[in-house]
């Protein structure tokens, strides 16, 4: 129950973070309560005030939370209250009160009772901004479309399994279902957990962090040094981090030995094996991927890259 | 008691269609059937629900007819349904909310603001359509499941109605759950905006306009953030949490306030069908309940009143 209740309290401030239509919602109810001398509805008067209140005092926030479950956020024990309807309805009540029955006579006074009350809502909320927009997502996804059409092209293979850098498999199976992937949007939205049991083991947790820390790298490589702070080498999806912090790195030794770095050697051989293991069939590997990783993962794979639409493609190897 | 709207009518419609596609939904998760079976069951259903409906509509039709000859007087009231002329006022309200509502549709059309996270909906419905079965493939990666899911996920039948919308229309899934769904979602959530305002301002078309057109203005405003109802709408459309609180919840409140309780079961039990409630107790049932409470908080008041 604590930790529901904290959930509550830090629920609250997100919910009315980045818009007010909460307080909006507060001043109808405050004006169907004190500002109509005949009482409508009465019975949806009290039950929006009611559970309004159980919505933002953490106590009752709580009790609803845990009525609706963890799956869902603070946000939405919101869905007991109807709140557009209700400041809508108490919006017009005050419209009326102040413009009697609409009367076009009465313009005077109506219309400047309207644009108050038009700018109360405006300031209140945005218009067609949502916060969290990316500006970004349309060109990605038709980037990604764009890749993957490519691909379909010259695939000739019947199964098709795809590893490649997140902003590609993000759109892959929306592209089209039949492509198979090592791994999903819940490696990066870990809220997508929620929808099954299933959790991805280490090795292929290690194959997303290698892929991304050559995205990383390649977009730095170009000068997309803004792109390139999305990827943060060796980031740990946040329910994997081990304690301690930092995963740990392929063994150097063994890099060493066979006359190479761990970076250009040892990796794409353990992360080639990887990748053959989990079935994957085609590999895409950012166009700035340095050129002794790219050969020594042909090497492990026993194939040869070709250019694809800004990316070096990898297919065709046996298991 | 008040007749059902055209509005109560489009809803009720799309409440039985959920209920049948949580049939299919069900006989393809619990027997095994495949998926374009139980795309052919939907459609069966569909089709006999729709005879019936009209059946029972023309018989409505007959019965009404023969009632209204036998009351009517002669000739001395207005026939019935004859309303006065819509005023000017009325008339620009009516045309702003058209225009809201227009300006809406063309924004989930074009405006390139689908929420993707917490949302695997297109791939669900892709790994139906693409494996021909229900839950045989873990959607994210199209690889069979090693371990499962929760069966109260499992049991929830919008993937089945979108995948079925699929293969009835020819589209991908991205353009039926992103788009045809959403703005299906939108014209429903203002018909039950429009029951409940035809509810709490019985009789006045003024401000029926402006209460929807008010509604609208709120729509668009409230798109700032994830779980508000302009968010819902806009940008979440296709979500089960977004058809409850956009179309079940002000439908659900002008049939309470109505007294009309088939329509408030259907809601419950169109929620449970939708989304992850507690054991089908979900926002639907307890938003019954208050009203139930405070209908009866009121009733005592006005009683103590009234004694006075």
């Amino acid at each position: 129950m604590t930790e529901l209740m904290r959930k509550a309290w830090l629920g609250w401030a997100e919910y009315t973070d980045h818009g007010k239509l909460a307080a909006l919602l507060l001043a109808s109810l405050l004006f169907l309560w004190f500002g109509r001398k005949k009482a409508e509805q009465r019975t949806l008067r009290l039950y929006a005030t009611v559970m309004t209140v159980c919505c933002i005092f953490p106590p009752g926030a709580a009790v609803l939370m845990a009525y609706q479950t963890k799956f869902y956020d603070y946000m939405w024990i919101w869905s007991l209250v109807p709140m557009t309807a209700v400041t809508a309805w108490g919006i017009v009540l005050a419209l009326e009160g102040l413009w009697p029955d609409f009367r076009p006579g009465q313009w005077r006074r109506g219309l400047p009772a309207g644009a108050i009350l038009l700018g109360a809502v405006l300031l209140c909320g945005s218009l067609g901004r949502p916060v969290w927009s990316d500006k970004g997502q349309a060109a990605e996804r038709s980037h990604a479309y764009s890749v993957l059409d490519e691909l379909e092209e010259v695939w000739q293979e019947e199964r098709l399994c795809l590893w490649a850098p997140q902003r590609i498999m993000e759109y892959a199976r929306e592209a089209n279902p039949e492509i198979l992937l090592p791994y999903g949007r819940n490696m990066w939205d870990t809220s997508l957990n929620g929808y099954a049991y299933d959790v991805y083991d280490e090795n292929i947790v290690e194959m997303y962090l290698w892929m991304e820390g050559l995205e990383g790298t390649s977009l730095r490589a170009s000068g997309n040094e803004a792109g390139a702070e999305d990827w943060t080498e060796g980031r740990m999806p946040e329910d994997r981090t081990p304690e301690g912090g930092e995963p740990e790195d392929p063994a150097p030794e063994a890099a060493a030995a066979s006359g190479g770095s761990a970076d250009t050697v040892y990796a794409p051989k353990v992360y080639g094996g990887y990748a053959v293991d989990a079935g994957v069939t085609c590999i895409l590997l950012p166009e700035g991927t340095e050129q002794g990783i790219l050969r020594e993962l042909e090497k492990t794979l026993q194939v040869e890259a070709r250019k694809l639409e800004g990316y070096w493609m990898l297919y065709g190897w046996t298991d | 008691m008040e007749r059902y709207r055209f509005s109560d009518w489009l809803i009720t419609l799309e409440i039985i269609i959920i209920g049948l596609a949580e049939a299919a939904h069900l006989c393809g998760l619990f027997f095994g059937w495949p998926f374009s079976r139980c795309t052919l069951l939907l459609g069966g259903l569909v089709l006999a629900a729709g005879v019936v409906g009209i059946c029972f509509w023309a018989v409505r039709q007959k019965s009404g007819s023969v009632g209204r000859r036998r009351k009517a007087p002669l000739g001395r009231d207005k026939p019935m349904g004859a309303e006065r002329a819509v005023g000017g006022l009325e008339l620009f309200l009516y045309a702003l909310f058209l225009l809201l509502v227009l300006s809406q549709l063309i924004f989930i059309r074009i405006g390139d603001t689908v929420y993707m996270e917490r949302d695997m909906t297109v791939e669900t419905v892709g790994s139906f359509l693409a494996a021909d079965g229900i839950y045989r493939v873990n959607p994210m990666t199209g690889l069979p499941y090693q371990v499962g899911m929760p069966l109260r996920l499992k049991i929830l039948c919008l993937p089945t109605l979108y995948g079925s919308l699929c293969r009835a229309t020819g589209f991908d899934p991205v353009t039926v759950v992103r788009f045809i769904v959403p703005e299906i979602t939108l014209i429903s959530s203002y018909a039950a905006f429009s029951a409940l305002g035809h509810c709490l301002f019985p009789q006045d078309r003024k401000r029926h306009a402006c209460f929807l057109a008010v509604a609208a203005l709120l729509i668009w405003t409230g798109i700032y953030g994830y779980g508000t109802e302009g968010f819902n709408l806009l940008c979440y459309g296709w979500r089960g949490e977004a058809i409850r609180n956009c179309v079940l919840i002000p439908w659900l409140v002008s049939l309470l306030l109505r007294r009309k309780w088939p329509g408030v079961v259907l809601c419950i039990l169109a929620e449970a069908c939708m989304v992850w409630t507690l054991y089908g107790g979900g926002v639907c049932a307890a938003l019954t309940l208050g009203m139930a409470g405070a209908g009866l908080c009121c009733r005592a008041y006005s009683g103590k009143e009234h004694g006075k």
